[in-house]
């Protein structure tokens, strides 16, 4: 995880009392609402209900799972509460669309393309690239949601929220090897969907 | 009158287009790595990948940093409205008493 927070309780959680435990807990979760919020809205699309479903149902079983013991004390409460908030998100997601775990990267992508094997380039192939200053938040947030699912929460998860691989494997359920290709499938396109939109600007 | 430079697509070889991702994440280890890291240092294509992916991966990040939603303070950070509030405090009451 990229961003550590002091957002942790700082002793074992699974000994206390109720009203103890609840006044940690309730400490995390008014501490973390806003980050888990705002991942939400990005995977709910925007959809500020669904968003503040996902934190609600993600508190609530977040404190299910502290009053077991299952939140590890000088551990990072946010990445825990997204982890679970992406299962939570995913399961529904099962529910409603489908979502399969171990499907090729390849049948995942929209457009794209592989190239073909190449000797090194020549210096002058080299494409000035120090110009991602120029695209806008709102462009990165469309071609971000142009993504299939699978490929948006792996850059979701990494990217944006900063899970390493391991922990966006875990929230995600699937092997390390496929959040590597996701991302790396994924980098790829959004960097071509922002090509696209800053020529199309050129044009106007 | 110069052409006002723009983004340009990214052509990495064949062999390191999906490893080029990981190495920007500090996820490739030993050979690999090495290889790579190496292949980068001769190849300006594959360069030029790299830098891009670093700057596309740095962009989205900012998406996810505070100062980004709540810029000068002038947006108000989102929060649970008080009736969430209201129903977690009651599921969080009931899970005192049924979870074991």
């Amino acid at each position: 995880m990229r961003k550590p927070q002091n957002e942790t309780a700082p002793e074992p959680n699974n000994s206390r009392p109720p009203g103890v435990a609840r006044a940690e807990f309730g400490r995390i979760a008014r501490d973390t609402q806003a980050r888990l919020l705002r991942a939400a809205r990005r995977m709910a699309m925007g959809d500020d209900d669904r968003a503040a479903d996902l934190v609600q149902n993600a508190l609530v079983r977040g404190y299910e799972a502290f009053l077991q013991g299952r939140f590890t004390p000088g551990s990072n409460a946010y990445a825990w509460l997204l982890r679970i908030m992406t299962n939570d998100y995913i399961n529904s997601y099962r529910h409603s669309k489908k979502w399969d775990a171990g499907i090729d990267v390849d049948t995942l992508t929209r457009g794209g393309e592989i190239a073909p094997p190449s000797a090194h380039a020549a210096s002058e192939d080299r494409p000035d690239t120090a110009l991602l200053s120029g695209i806008m938040d709102e462009e990165l947030e469309r071609a971000l949601a142009s993504l299939s699912e699978p490929l948006r929460m792996c850059v979701m998860l990494v990217d944006v929220e900063g899970l390493d691989y391991a922990e966006a494997a875990a929230a995600l359920e699937i092997p390390i090897g496929t959040v590597r290709s996701r991302l790396s499938r994924a980098r790829m396109m959004l960097h071509a969907q922002l090509v696209d939109y800053a020529r199309s600007r050129r044009r106007l | 009158m110069k052409e006002p430079q723009t983004i340009q697509p990214i052509r990495p070889c064949w062999h390191t287009r999906s490893l080029l991702s990981a190495l920007v994440d500090g996820e490739l280890t030993g050979w690999v790595r090495k290889y790579v890291q190496w292949h980068v240092a001769h190849c300006p294509r594959c360069l030029a990948a790299l830098d891009a992916l670093k700057q596309l991966s740095q962009r989205l990040r900012g998406l996810g940093e505070p100062a980004s939603l709540a810029a000068d303070n002038k947006i108000q950070a989102p929060t649970l409205s008080a009736d969430r509030w209201t129903a977690m405090e009651a599921a969080w009451e009931k899970a005192e008493r049924t979870v074991p």
